[in-house]
């Protein structure tokens, strides 16, 4: 199917996976923000710049096999369905530097700049993929406005 | 997406209990008879945070509010009421710098989660604008 083909191909599939990553990703650092006074939580995460790695490595993959779909291993922190959905399983951090008593570290700046980082990649992923969307509309079209 | 918001809910809810602690604490400091009216001091309360928000969901609650078990403050003051036989009275466990830097942490994470909060409504405003 040509829409198929289209919808799947070049940076949207990939797009949709990182979207979908960092808002799941924004629940486990949000559960790390409200438990910064939980006596002995561990903060959890999932790893960004891993699920990136397998990412870039799917795109590869695609290229060089000329597939239309993209098929991304699974990793330590996440799982991809047969239906391409991303699951996330966040893992504890070890904790480093240990401050308090409970043998926990809650790092508000820490969890902070991971909640904003995390809210920019998710935003850049929306805009990007926002914009291969208006292309499509241009290309439906048949016209330039 | 939406229901991201329940988790920061969840922490507000629980800094403010918190909050309400300290401010029965601070009111409470100089409070030497119980709600009787027998010379009991007052014990400082506190909260214990557990994990999930008490409903199976994502989060945190308070998991009890504590007495604080350490021994009253002694004063010299043989004309109070309430002295002992040695003029002493027991006053509350109640260190009000303690409950000022307590007050400061619950102002500070209750405004930690407030950005979270702002942060999950941006996220979702990006998202809803995908479709526009």
């Amino acid at each position: 199917m040509l829409l198929n083909s289209v919808v799947n191909s070049g940076s949207v599939v990939a797009l949709e996976k990182l979207a979908a990553f960092t808002e799941d990703r924004h629940r486990v650092l949000l559960a790390n923000i409200a438990n910064l006074d939980t006596p002995g939580y561990r903060p959890k995460d999932v790893d960004l710049a891993g699920f990136r790695g397998a990412l870039s490595e799917a795109l590869a993959r695609r290229t060089r096999t000329g597939e239309a779909g993209l098929e991304v291993e699974d990793g330590p922190g996440w799982q991809v369905d047969p239906s391409g959905r991303v699951e996330v399983r966040p893992v504890e951090v070890e904790p480093q530097n240990v401050l308090f008593h409970d043998g926990t570290n809650a790092r508000a700046e820490r969890q902070m700049s991971e909640l904003a980082k995390n809210a920019m990649v998710h935003q850049m992923a929306l805009e990007l993929l926002r914009g291969r969307y208006n292309n499509m509309m241009s290309a439906i079209r048949g016209r330039l406005e | 997406m939406f229901d991201a918001l329940d988790i920061s809910v969840s922490a507000l809810a629980a800094q403010r209990i918190r909050m309400d602690t300290v401010a029965g604490n601070l009111a409470n400091a100089f409070t030497t008879r119980n709600a009787d009216g027998q010379a009991e001091p007052y014990r400082r309360r506190f909260v214990v945070f557990a994990e999930g928000d008490g409903g199976g969901g994502a989060g945190v609650h308070v998991g009890r509010i504590g007495e604080d078990p350490s021994p009253s403050r002694l004063v010299h003051e043989p004309g109070h009421p309430d002295a002992d036989a040695n003029g002493y009275v027991r006053y509350p466990n109640v260190q009000v710098s303690t409950e000022m830097v307590n007050a400061l942490e619950a102002a500070r994470a209750y405004e930690a989660n407030i950005t979270a909060m702002q942060i999950t409504k941006s996220m979702v405003s990006n998202t809803l604008r995908l479709l526009a």
